[in-house]
């Protein structure tokens, strides 16, 4: 199975193309791109699941997204400092919490630990296509070997201690996505085993989507 | 003396034999590692090579957006990840095109070399599309050791 919860394309057509020509089982896009697609998925020759994703950038006067918002999409929030990530994982709720570029500072083993004493499942999703770019550009503040080292450090502490963690691509567009084979291939030469592999890539995305759609946290909302 | 110091005797006197046997093994155990660790010495100093070259072959499906012809990018498939592959590993691992077919999108690369060229290659195959800007992927789908295994996948069954 072959799951990819975040897609950052704007276009419509071009998610209509990756899921047709690479064949997605399960695909996450933004909801305000979503709805301008409507009229189009069922040109798709074979069975997809979409799924309606919004961004919440999390502070701590607004550390969730509102509900109906809940109801709408699944929610990535993105925490904007230290405080706000570890409020994020104490809060009463499932959440799924960004890893990215900007995150990675404060999203880190620490913040898995905060997270596995939480008694509501909680997940870290991790964007990929930021990290990538790095091997594009020159940073002299962090490199691509360097912030791969630090996921794989995350990665592995959730594992150890069950937290949900899933990787999804976050492309921007189709020329530079990122297939659920090239993350696994990624992902092995980080050095996870295909046990832990199946886990990143299918088991907790799908664990997430559940808990998404009313079977544990956002259930009390309803 | 009865039989049952008789009896006592004989299994201390095992024990001991059994002991001293134990020591000479471990102490041989030790002998040969030192004589192993020092033919690695003795390679290194000589410069052999240790590692055993293999051969993989790698399935891949081939998949172009914005009208680029798949034959033509499959062509330039060996140059475009040696490009990506920089002069360090290019000049340990070895790449090929063994077959292709553009109608079904699929191709076959024979990767040779350092058994860590495979996972190199497999990396670089997933990220090159970053890198050069051409709109096709290239998905790895199989590896085998054997051609014959992964031509079914291109249909051809000779």
């Amino acid at each position: 199975m072959l799951i990819d919860l975040f897609l950052a394309f704007n276009d419509c057509s071009e998610l209509l193309t990756y899921v047709s020509k690479l064949g997605l089982d399960v695909a996450g896009i933004r909801s305000d791109v979503l709805e301008l697609c409507l009229d189009q998925l069922p040109q798709l020759q074979r069975s997809v699941a979409i799924v309606p994703r919004c961004i919440h950038e999390s502070t701590q006067r607004s550390l969730l997204p509102p509900r109906r918002e809940l109801r709408r999409c699944l929610p990535l929030c993105i925490p904007s400092d230290l405080q706000t990530a570890r409020s994020l994982a104490k809060v009463s709720q499932s959440v799924v919490i960004a890893l990215n570029v900007e995150t990675l500072k404060f999203v880190d083993e620490t913040q898995v630990n905060f997270m596995a004493t939480s008694k509501v499942r909680k997940f870290i999703e991790v964007l990929l296509e930021p990290f990538i770019e790095l091997a594009r550009i020159d940073s002299k503040r962090m490199s691509l070997e360097r912030a791969l080292h630090f996921v794989g450090e995350t990665i592995e502490r959730c594992l150890k201690l069950d937290v949900g963690i899933f990787v999804s691509s976050y492309s921007p567009s189709i020329k530079r996505v990122l297939h659920p084979i090239h993350i696994d291939v990624l992902l092995q030469s980080l050095g996870f085993t295909k046990r832990e592999r199946r886990l990143v890539l299918q088991v907790y995305p799908l664990e997430a989507l559940r808990s998404w759609l009313g079977e544990e946290g956002w259930i009390r909302l309803r | 003396m009865d039989t049952l110091t008789l009896a006592t005797l004989i299994v201390s006197v095992g024990a001991l034999a059994t002991s001293l046997l134990s020591i000479v093994i471990a102490m041989r155990t030790r002998s040969l590692q030192r004589v192993e660790r020092s033919i690695e010495r003795l390679r290194e100093i000589a410069g052999t090579r240790r590692y055993r070259r293999m051969k993989r072959y790698v399935l891949l499906r081939v998949v172009c957006f914005e009208d680029v012809p798949i034959e033509s990018f499959v062509k330039e498939l060996v140059s475009k990840l040696y490009n990506c592959m920089g002069i360090a590993l290019r000049a340990r691992c070895g790449l090929a095109l063994a077959a292709y077919r553009p109608d079904l999108g699929r191709a076959i690369l024979r990767v040779s070399g350092d058994p860590q060229c495979l996972k190199f290659v497999l990396l670089t195959l997933s990220l090159r599309h970053f890198l050069d800007n051409v709109p096709c992927i290239a998905i790895p789908l199989r590896t085998s050791g054997l051609l014959t295994r992964l031509r079914k996948y291109l249909r051809v069954y000779r």
